[in-house]
């Protein structure tokens, strides 16, 4: 599937920013199923010093530093962007969960060393003992690994109400266990504390969903703004798959990636610190529209 | 002395000889051989402390004491987590205990041969080091040949990602370090530790050496002790090198977190041993790829940080958000190579515990070399294989996390056997964030303790530092008594008896000091020129903190002094709510109380708590006290001595004064004593560069505006009470003894008003304060932005016609009251206009030092 993909950000001050310092993550990367054609990055004032580069994690980032007083900061994303559908893998032929989490243990030394960072607790999705309990339910001996994550997505889905009102962006998993309510970055964190604090490896993928087509009546929860999920690790073969526990779907090609990270905190897609500014309002607009 | 003396000798004859009691323990001496010899190199200490005798050394001992209270020597007992945010400024979080640096008068004494082993050992270590750091933060082969644990990186809270480098290998990382050492039973040197983010030890043992210099000065010679000087040199010369460009005169910084640091002390000392600015992270600004120290000329480029702050709190835009004690951009201009950090952000990963299991192999892949100096014995859990020998050698082992020096480890011999078993449960849940080490017996060496010298466990700690591609070693550093709970002296702040380290100098040959001949000579200054604007700002505001507290008190005082005489007449009643009514608008009491009659509970109560922590007096109280430790760095030791005094004299008195009319009069006379000796202090102390303008340009405008409400107060009163008013004004402005020696008893408009307005001999006067701000205005570095001195001189113009209209024989009741009127707007008036003034001197000077917000991140 091809998209046009269009993702304003507009900040809005009270008063005139002396100086303003961003860290985006916002310029799509190349993967095995995604194929970028055409991505620019665009800002108001458009002034500043801007320096790009690769993080650790292989996404590309920009610094931008606008050191003249503004009172309102845009950024927008452009892109068209190709999806390969996600076909042909039968959950229940996927390797057992357990064989995975001792590959990823490896007794010290694991062979899929990369893989391997994703298995550590990280400051936003922090180990939580009851998440992991609820997670064993699906996760039983020998259950393969995509199969029990698919239905452990399923069940958030069915268990977790949408709630914008319920969090902040701060909310700890054990906080939404609790509530059992949360939006799409809480559903993400909290799968993804499930399945390292069984031992397996889990990142966090910030990225944008198909927006409403005309004549459609439901659409994709998540689609007005830019959306969050997880992939888990299936094994040298499969690798990385995605899961969407807020619209309850392994990811195929209704999904476009942003970054990759082990939580938010690493790839937040509009980072910044201002100097004055005062109290000041986010205006967000995300559109993904299929092509043809 | 050619024959080992034996060591019973000195335990012969108390009253001459120390005693030093037999080694109770299997441990090392470090004095006295196997063979009950006490070692050559200690010989001629031996022979001081012999003749010093018990109670010469309890003598020295007290006098080191002495010397560690007057320099101001102190270890911060704990720390705010992320240091002290500006932000908070306006709240002042209480003041970290200080707790005083305790130094053992009795050294502890290595022989050069000995010496020679530690030092080949840590610089090899610093040099393995280095290596791993650089690949960890580069290239990463380490773990994709499965040489290092991955998990030991991704599960590090200090493995910073976006100080990666995505390039290729970063360069040096490691500038400076510090291994703590242990000497164990078989006689052999082990590490313990490593600290690779901001290791503190280097100030204090400098501090320790110049100490014992004065106490043991025969004895450090008679030993042949190396010097510590040139480490400094050695430190100091390699951080100026280390700038991006290559400058004559490089600057260099040193960021602290700030004075609640634990170790803020060291980095006052450090700073001025290496000739860095000590800065915080709010002085420093990153623009166009580069960092500036904001000074009040401007933006000075910064070429090398020293870095006391650990790695996550450097940049919140992309480590910790929450920081607001790092730069904005830090990480940034370091990647671009603008400027050089010392030690390089994210140098804390290798100072975990279990990275001591892998050296060994480490040293043989990057060095092809053995550790010449052995690692305490390391298992690190997330080994099926070190996880059995844990478990095997359960009950001998000490565990600790195996990421974080700083967690408290565990002897597990100390467990009660019902939790023994339960804390094995919890390390094999998660055996990868435990190790366990071998538990050494330390080597004991005399100290001085109750009774006498006594057989002591010491711990040492020794500082490396990089020399061009090369490392040097101090020779010599910090010696610990370790607590008993604490087997590895986990932190400094601990606390424990501290020790200096004797070097001994190898029998031929020079000592080599490395000499400064190279560097240019200096021109001379007269100023230093780039004062920090924020160091600035807090003067200006000590400056004004310690005047309003002086007139509040001042103030309070007249009320006082009339509400706790027996009987209060009418004129006092009539004064005292003039008074209140004065005070209401300093806002030292509310509105409401200041209101009531004087004779209501409602009225005292207002006044006795008044210098209450909440109230206006009481924060003016506890902000000087901030300010003055922030600003510690540019007070001499003796100045400092004198501050601390004085506020903890305050800080003691306070919580009995209040509630009570006397107590809190007391308490009034007792703060205007202390803001009298503190000003005399400053004045005759403090050097007249920028720093003192700014102080004295605040006491002045704050005691400008002080006089010109008063006076205004005062004018309310003018027919109906007009000797009142007159005496007030006088009383509360400190002019009452020069009103009545030039004009006696008589009270007269012009000459009151005079005196209080226009005279310039007058210290108290308004235009005494308006031609002192213009003069420091004129002397500013930018004396052409406003504020300027000519708006400060003009504010006077508007009193000389009054008071000449005041100046005749014949002034009738209606005309009086007409001109007390426009007086009265006339100071209302200059007390806007000296505000405005004060709006300007921010703009002009402190503006950039400004709250950051983050955002993206969180709310």
């Amino acid at each position: 599937m091809r998209y046009r993909l269009r993702h304003t950000t507009s900040y809005t001050y009270s008063w005139a920013v002396d100086i303003s310092y961003h860290l985006l993550h916002l310029a799509l990367p190349e993967l095995p199923r995604q194929r970028v054609h055409a991505c620019s990055v665009t800002t108001n004032p458009n002034s500043g010093r801007l320096s790009a580069q690769i993080d650790h994690f292989g996404n590309r980032v920009a610094y931008l530093t606008i050191d003249a007083p503004h009172k309102r900061f845009d950024v927008e994303l452009r892109a068209e962007v190709e999806v390969d559908p996600f076909a042909g893998v039968d959950p229940e032929a996927t390797p057992p969960w357990e064989s995975l989490r001792d590959m990823l243990d490896g007794n010290g030394f694991p062979a899929p060393v990369l893989e391997s960072e994703f298995v550590h607790a990280s400051p936003f999705a922090q180990a939580d003992a009851e998440a992991v309990a609820y997670a064993l339910q699906s996760f039983t001996p020998s259950r393969p690994v995509l199969a029990a994550a698919k239905e452990l997505t399923e069940r958030i889905f069915r268990d977790f109400r949408y709630d914008p009102a319920a969090t902040e962006v701060f909310t700890p998993v054990s906080e939404v266990m609790k509530q059992r309510a949360g939006v799409c970055q809480d559903f993400a964190h909290l799968q993804i504390s499930m399945l390292r604090g069984l031992g397996l490896a889990a990142r966090y993928v910030s990225g944008y969903i198909r927006t409403l087509k005309e004549g459609e009546t439901t659409g994709l929860r998540g689609a007005d703004a830019s959306h969050a999920w997880l992939s888990v690790w299936c094994g040298p073969e499969l690798g990385w798959v995605d899961l969407d526990p807020t619209n309850n779907m392994i990811c195929s090609d209704q999904h476009v990636t942003a970054a990759l990270g082990r939580d938010y905190g690493d790839i937040s897609p509009v980072r910044g610190v201002v100097l004055g500014g005062g109290p000041h309002r986010i205006g967000v607009a995300v559109e993904l529209l299929p092509l043809g | 002395m050619s024959l080992p003396l034996p060591a019973t000798v000195s335990q012969k004859g108390a009253e001459a000889i120390p005693v030093i009691p037999p080694n109770p323990l299997d441990a090392f001496d470090e004095m006295v051989t196997g063979q009950g010899v006490i070692r050559p190199h200690w010989q001629p200490l031996l022979a001081t402390l012999s003749l010093l005798g018990a109670n010469g050394l309890a003598e020295r001992a007290e006098r080191g004491r002495q010397y560690l209270e007057n320099e101001g020597v102190t270890y911060n007992l704990y720390e705010l987590p992320g240091g002290s945010g500006r932000g908070a400024a306006e709240i002042a979080p209480p003041l970290p205990e200080q707790r005083p640096w305790r130094l053992d008068p009795v050294p502890v004494l290595l022989s050069a041969e000995e010496w020679e082993g530690i030092e080949a050992g840590l610089i090899q270590r610093a040099h393995l080091l280095d290596l791993i750091l650089r690949d960890l933060y580069g290239p990463m082969t380490l773990l994709h040949e499965q040489r290092f644990p991955p998990a030991l990186i991704f599960g590090h809270r200090e493995f910073l990602r976006p100080a990666r480098s995505m390039t290729g290998k970063p360069p040096r990382m490691l500038q400076h370090y510090a291994a703590e050492l242990v000497r164990g039973p078989d006689g052999v040197w082990r590490v313990i530790a490593d600290r690779t983010q901001a290791p503190v030890g280097a100030g204090y043992a400098l501090q320790n050496r110049r100490v014992l210099s004065r106490l043991m000065g025969q004895a450090l010679r008679q030993c042949r002790v190396r010097p510590l000087n040139a480490f400094f040199e050695y430190w100091q010369a390699d951080l100026a090198a280390r700038a991006p460009t290559q400058s004559d005169n490089p600057r260099v910084v040193l960021l602290t977190p700030g004075p609640y640091n634990e170790a803020y002390f060291e980095h006052i000392y450090l700073a001025r041993e290496l000739g860095a600015t000590l800065v915080e992270g709010a002085d420093l600004t990153m623009r166009d790829g580069r960092i500036f120290l904001k000074t009040l000329a401007g933006l000075e480029q910064v070429d090398v940080l020293l870095r006391r702050l650990d790695g996550e709190w450097c940049d919140p835009l992309e480590l910790r958000a929450d920081s607001a004690v790092g730069v904005v951009g830090l990480l940034q201009s370091a990647r671009e190579g603008n400027v050089a950090i010392c030690n390089a952000i994210g140098s804390g990963l290798v100072g975990a515990p279990a990275l001591q299991a892998f050296l060994p192999t480490l040293a043989r892949h990057f060095l092809g070399e053995d550790l010449k100096l052995p690692s305490i014995a390391t298992w690190w859990c997330g080994q099926d294989y070190a996880l059995q020998e844990a478990i095997q050698r359960f009950d001998s082992v000490v565990v600790r996390g195996a990421y974080d020096l700083g967690e408290q480890p565990v002897v597990v011999s100390d467990l009660p056997d019902t939790e023994r078993a339960a804390f094995l449960q919890r390390i094999k849940a998660r055996p990868g964030n435990y190790v366990a080490q071998e538990r050494i017996l330390p080597s004991v060496s005399p100290g001085l303790g109750e009774k006498g010298l006594e057989p002591q466990s010491i711990l040492l700690r020794v500082l490396v530092v990089a020399d061009g591609d090369d490392y040097v070693v101090m020779p010599g550093g910090l010696a610990r008594v370790p607590e008993k709970n604490d087997p590895f002296g986990a932190t400094l702040q601990r606390g424990g008896i501290n020790k200096d380290v004797w070097v001994v100098a190898k029998e031929q040959g020079p000592t080599v000091i490395r000499g400064t001949a190279s560097r240019q000579r200096m021109p001379l200054r007269r100023s230093s020129g780039t004062l920090q604007s924020r160091v600035a700002d807090d003067l200006y505001w000590l400056g004004r903190s310690i005047e309003r507290l002086d007139d509040g008190a001042r103030l309070l005082r007249a009320v006082l002094s009339r509400l706790v005489g027996e009987f209060a007449s009418a004129r006092d009643m009539v004064e005292m709510t003039v008074l209140a009514r004065t005070l209401a608008r300093c806002g030292i009491v509310d509105q409401k109380a200041a209101a009531a009659p004087p004779d209501t509970a409602l009225f005292s109560g207002a006044l006795t708590r008044a210098c209450a922590p909440g109230q206006l007096l009481g924060q003016t109280l506890d902000g000087i006290e901030r300010l003055a430790v922030v600003s510690r760095h540019r007070f001499s030791a003796d100045m400092w001595r004198m501050f601390n005094h004085l506020l903890g004299e305050l800080r003691l008195s306070r919580p009995a004064a209040l509630g009570d009319a006397d107590g809190t009069l007391a308490f009034c006379d007792q703060m205007i004593r202390a803001t009298a000796a503190i000003s005399g202090m400053l004045s005759e102390h403090m050097t007249r560069g920028s720093g003192w303008r700014f102080l004295d340009f605040g006491r002045r405008l704050e005691r400008g505006v002080f006089i010109a409400r008063t006076v205004s107060a005062a004018t309310t009163m003018i027919g109906a009470s007009t000797d009142s008013a007159f005496r007030i004004a006088l009383e509360v402005n400190d002019s009452s003894l020069t009103y009545r020696r030039r004009y006696r008893s008589a009270l007269q408009a012009a000459a009151v008003f005079d005196l209080l307005l226009l005279d310039i001999s007058n210290p108290h006067a308004l235009a005494f304060q308006l031609h002192g701000m213009a003069q420091h205005l004129d002397a500013m570095p930018n004396p052409d932005a406003p504020p300027r001195s000519a708006d400060c001189l003009a504010l006077t113009q508007p009193f000389a016609d009054l008071v000449a209209s005041f100046d005749r024989d014949e002034i009738g009741r209606e005309e009086e009251a007409q001109l007390a009127n426009r007086l009265r707007g006339s100071l209302d008036a200059a007390c806007q206009a000296l505000m405005d003034i004060s709006d300007q001197l921010t703009r002009t000077y402190f503006s950039h030092v400004q709250v950051a917000h983050s955002f993206g991140f969180g709310s």
